[in-house]
C-alpha cells in the first residue's frame, strides 16, 4: 500500500501546505499516499481505513463500490482519514490539476477534524485502533468459529446508531449507575400465611398456593421496576455494562460502540464539513495555486462537485453557501441589533459597513 | 492483485449464495426473480440481505410549521416516497440489493437444492467442434504472431554455425530465414449439443395465469439445460386448432380463441426435427405445456400414435406439464398416462399453480436424460 509521494506530488504539498498554514488553518500532519482504483475502492469500503475487522458488510460495499466504479457511475477522488496524523489517498493517475484540488480540500478537512468541537472527543489514533480491533476479532473467530463472532457482529451492527448523539457535549461523557430502582424491599407483606392451628397448617395454608401468591407478589415488584431508573440514549453503552455477555462478546460490543462514536460526528457534520472543506479549495487554488490554464478545468470540476440535482440535497453546495453567506453579512456588518431593527428594505438592501469581520 | 477485503467480498457472495438457495423455491414459483438478464449473467433482487436497522417512519416526522399540534388534527400525511406516485423516489428504505450470478452459479444452485442429477451425454449425439490452439512453430507467418524468442535463438545459432558471432560484441541480427512464427493446430472436440422444443397451446381456454407458469417453467429449465450443453437452442412452437413455429416473444404473448389440437403442433416438431435438428446431432427435448384439452377422443389417439411411432424415437426426453385451468378439462394427462406409464423417455407431471413451478421442474429433470 505504502506508495512513496513522487517528487512532483510532494513539492505540490509542501505549496498547499504553506497556502493552507497562511490562511491560519491548523492541522495534525497530513499524509498523502497514491493508491490504483482497487485499493482506493477497497479504502472506501473500510470507510476510509487501511484495516478493518473481518465482516461481509464490507464485501457487500466493496462490490457494490467496485460495480458502481466500473460501470463508469462514480469514482472517487480521495479520502481523508481523521486521524493524527491525518491521513488522505489520492487517487493514481489523476491528472496533477486535481490531485492539486484534492489536496486543499483535504487540507479543509485536516483543519475541521482538528478544530471542530464535534470531533473534539474522537480517538486521533483511530487507524492505530482500527488494526487493533481487527486482530481482536480475527482472534476470537478463530478461537469461537467464523459464523459465530459473525452473527454476533451482525446483531451489534443493526443497533449501531443507537448511541448517545450528544455525547460530545455532555460534561459526564460516560455512564451514570443505572441500577434499578427495585422499590422499597422491606415492605413485605409477610409471607400470605393465615395463623391456623398446626394440624390444620396444610389445609388452610397449602404450601402450593402460599407459593403462588409470593411469586405473583413478585412479579408485580418486577413490574413496578424501572430499569435503568431514566431512559438511557447510549443503548449500545448500557447493553456492554449489563447485558448477560460472553468476555468475547462483551469486546466485540465495546468494539463496535467505539467505531460508532468514531464516526457520529463525521455524519453529523457532513455539510459543515464538506462546506468547510469546499470554502477552502477554491479559496487556496483561485487565489494562489491555479496555472493560468487549469482555471476552465477547475471550474469543470468544481461546478461538478456542487452541482445541485433535484431532490437531491448536496453537501458541498449548501456548506459553501453557508459558509460564504456568513462571510459576507460579518464582513458587512449585517448583524447586530440595527440591523435587526432597520425595516427599510431598501436600506438593507444596500447594507455595508466594512465591518470586515467575515474572516 | 490480492485484497485484505477479498476476504470479505468472498464471504458476503457465499451468504448471497447461501441466501439464493434458501429462497429458490420462492423464486422459482415467481417470476420477477430475474431482473435483468445479460448473457450469462443473472440479476437478483434480494431483500433483506443487508442488516436491519431502526429507521424513522418517514411519514410521521415533524415538519417546519407544523408547530406542537393538537389530538386530531388533520394534516396531509407527510408525503413518504413510496413508488407508483409518478415520480421516482430516492429512499434508500426498501432493503433491495441487486446481486449478480452466472447463469452456470444458478443453475448449480438449482441443482443442488432440487437434487437434479447431471445428463449423461449420450450415445454420439455429438458434433465435432473444431478450436484452434497455438501450439506450433512455423518459418512463416503474419508478423503480429512472430515468436521473438525462437527468432532470436535461431538468429543466434545461425550466427554462431558461420561463425558470424562476437562474443565480445553479442550483436545478433535476425535475418528473413530465422523468423519463427506461431502457429495453430485444429484440435476436433465433441461438443454435446441440444434443442429445446416448446410446445404451448395458445388455445382459448390458456389464460395468463397459466402463460405465465409455462413462461417461469421454461426459464428454469432453459438455464439446467444451458449448463449442461454448451449449445442449447430453443424452438418455439405454439398452436390451437392448427401450429406454427414461433420466435420466444411471441409464444409467450400470442392468444387465440380457436380449438385445440395438438397432433399439428406434434407434426410441426418433426418437421422442425427433420429439417434442421437432425437426432443423431442433437439432444433433442420436447417441453409441452397445455390445459389438457384436446379436440376429440380420435385426434388424442392420433397424438398417441405420433408420439410414439415417430417423435418419441428421436427425444431425449418428452415432458408434459399441465397447467390447470378453468376451463380446460384435463382429459390429455389421463389419456397419455395409460400407452406411457412404464416409458421412462415419457415425464406427465400436473403443474398446480405457481407454487407447483419448483416441483414440476424436479419431475422434468430428474431422470438426468
Amino acid at each position: 500500500m505504502m506508495v512513496t509521494l513522487p517528487p512532483e506530488l510532494v513539492e505540490l504539498q509542501r505549496r498547499v501546505e504553506k497556502v493552507a498554514r497562511s490562511y491560519g488553518l491548523t492541522f495534525f500532519p497530513v499524509v498523502f499516499e497514491v493508491v490504483d482504483y482497487a485499493q482506493m475502492n477497497q479504502l472506501a469500503a473500510y470507510t476510509g481505513f487501511p484495516v478493518r475487522y473481518p465482516h461481509w458488510r464490507f464485501g457487500m460495499e466493496m462490490e457494490q463500490i467496485s460495480k458502481s466504479y466500473e460501470y463508469g457511475l462514480s469514482k472517487i477522488y480521495e479520502m481523508v482519514i481523521n486521524n493524527d496524523p491525518t491521513y488522505a489517498y489520492l487517487l493514481e493517475g489523476n491528472s496533477l490539476l486535481d490531485q492539486k484540488l484534492v489536496m486543499a480540500h483535504v487540507y479543509g478537512h485536516a483543519d475541521f477534524f482538528r478544530n471542530n468541537v464535534f470531533f473534539s472527543h474522537t480517538n486521533r489514533k483511530m487507524v492505530d485502533a482500527a488494526a487493533n480491533h481487527a486482530t481482536r476479532i480475527r482472534r476470537y473467530q478463530d478461537r469461537w468459529g467464523i459464523e459465530r463472532v459473525e452473527r454476533f457482529i451482525d446483531d451489534c451492527l443493526a443497533i449501531e446508531d443507537l448511541i448517545d448523539h450528544q455525547a460530545a457535549f455532555r460534561t459526564n461523557y460516560g455512564l451514570q449507575d443505572a441500577r434499578g430502582d427495585v422499590g422499597p424491599e422491606e415492605d413485605d407483606p409477610g409471607d400470605g400465611r393465615m395463623p391456623a392451628e398446626e394440624y390444620l397448617e396444610p389445609f388452610i395454608n397449602p404450601p402450593e398456593v402460599l407459593e403462588r401468591e409470593r411469586r405473583q407478589r413478585q412479579d408485580e415488584r418486577e413490574a413496578r421496576r424501572r430499569f435503568p431508573p431514566d431512559p438511557q440514549r447510549d443503548v449500545l453503552g448500557f447493553l456492554l455494562h449489563h447485558a448477560p455477555l460472553e468476555a468475547w462478546e462483551r469486546d466485540i460490543l465495546g468494539i463496535i460502540r467505539a467505531e460508532s462514536y468514531y464516526f457520529l460526528p463525521q455524519r453529523q457534520t457532513k455539510i459543515m464539513n464538506e462546506g468547510w472543506a469546499s470554502y477552502w479549495h477554491t479559496k487556496m487554488l483561485t487565489g494562489h495555486l491555479l496555472e493560468d490554464g487549469e482555471v476552465i478545468d477547475y471550474a469543470d470540476h468544481h461546478s461538478g462537485t456542487t452541482a445541485t440535482q433535484p431532490g437531491r440535497l448536496n453537501p458541498y453546495k449548501l456548506g459553501i453557501e453557508l459558509f460564504r453567506d456568513i462571510e459576507f453579512r460579518w464582513n458587512t456588518g449585517r448583524f447586530g441589533r440595527e440591523w435587526e431593527e432597520c425595516d427599510d428594505m431598501a436600506e438593507r438592501a444596500r447594507w455595508n459597513r466594512p465591518t470586515g469581520l467575515g474572516r | 492483485m490480492g485484497l485484505k477485503i477479498d476476504s470479505d467480498v468472498g464471504r458476503f457472495r457465499k451468504i448471497v449464495r447461501g441466501r439464493v438457495r434458501d429462497e429458490l423455491r420462492r423464486f422459482m414459483s415467481r417470476g420477477e426473480m430475474i431482473g435483468r438478464r445479460g448473457r450469462d449473467l443473472v440479476s437478483i433482487p434480494l431483500p433483506r440481505i443487508d442488516l436491519p436497522r431502526f429507521i424513522h417512519d418517514p411519514g410521521g416526522q415533524q415538519h417546519v410549521g407544523q408547530g406542537e399540534g393538537k389530538e386530531g388534527d388533520v394534516l396531509a400525511p407527510a408525503g413518504g416516497q413510496d413508488g407508483g406516485h409518478g415520480q421516482a423516489g430516492n429512499m434508500p428504505g426498501e432493503h433491495i440489493l441487486e446481486v449478480e450470478l452466472t447463469l452456470d452459479e444458478l443453475a448449480e444452485i438449482m441443482g443442488e437444492e432440487l437434487g437434479l442429477p447431471r445428463i449423461e451425454p449420450r450415445g454420439r449425439k455429438n458434433i465435432e467442434e473444431v478450436s484452434s490452439r497455438y501450439t506450433g512453430i512455423s518459418t512463416t507467418g503474419p508478423e503480429s504472431l512472430r515468436h521473438f524468442k525462437r527468432t532470436y535463438r535461431q538468429a543466434l545459432k545461425r550466427q554462431i554455425a558461420t561463425g558470424t558471432y562476437d562474443p565480445a560484441r553479442p550483436i545478433v541480427v535476425p535475418i528473413r530465414e530465422d523468423r519463427r512464427y506461431r502457429t495453430f493446430r485444429r484440435v476436433p472436440q465433441p461438443r454435446a449439443n441440444a434443442v429445446i422444443l416448446y410446445v404451448m397451446d395458445v388455445s382459448g381456454s390458456m389464460g395468463d395465469e397459466q402463460k405465465e407458469i409455462v413462461r417461469i417453467a421454461s426459464l428454469w429449465i432453459d438455464t439446467w439445460l444451458q449448463s449442461q450443453y454448451r449449445g442449447l437452442e430453443a424452438v418455439y412452437v405454439i398452436h390451437d386448432a392448427e401450429a406454427r413455429e414461433v420466435d420466444r416473444d411471441t409464444f409467450f404473448r400470442t392468444r387465440e380463441s380457436g380449438g385445440t389440437v395438438i397432433s399439428s403442433a406434434y407434426r410441426t416438431c418433426l418437421q422442425v426435427i427433420a429439417e434442421r435438428f437432425p437426432p443423431e446431432d442433437w439432444n433433442l427435448y420436447l417441453f409441452q405445456f397445455s390445459d389438457g384439452d384436446n379436440w376429440s377422443q380420435g385426434a388424442t389417439e392420433t397424438c398417441i400414435e405420433l408420439l410414439r411411432d415417430r417423435l418419441l424415437p428421436q427425444l431425449n426426453l418428452f415432458a408434459y406439464g399441465q397447467v390447470e385451468s378453468p376451463y380446460g378439462s384435463g382429459q390429455f394427462l389421463r389419456d397419455l398416462e395409460q400407452p406411457f406409464a412404464d416409458d421412462e423417455r415419457v415425464i406427465l407431471h400436473a403443474v398446480e399453480g405457481k407454487e407447483g413451478i419448483p416441483d414440476a421442474i424436479r419431475a422434468f429433470l430428474a431422470t438426468g436424460r
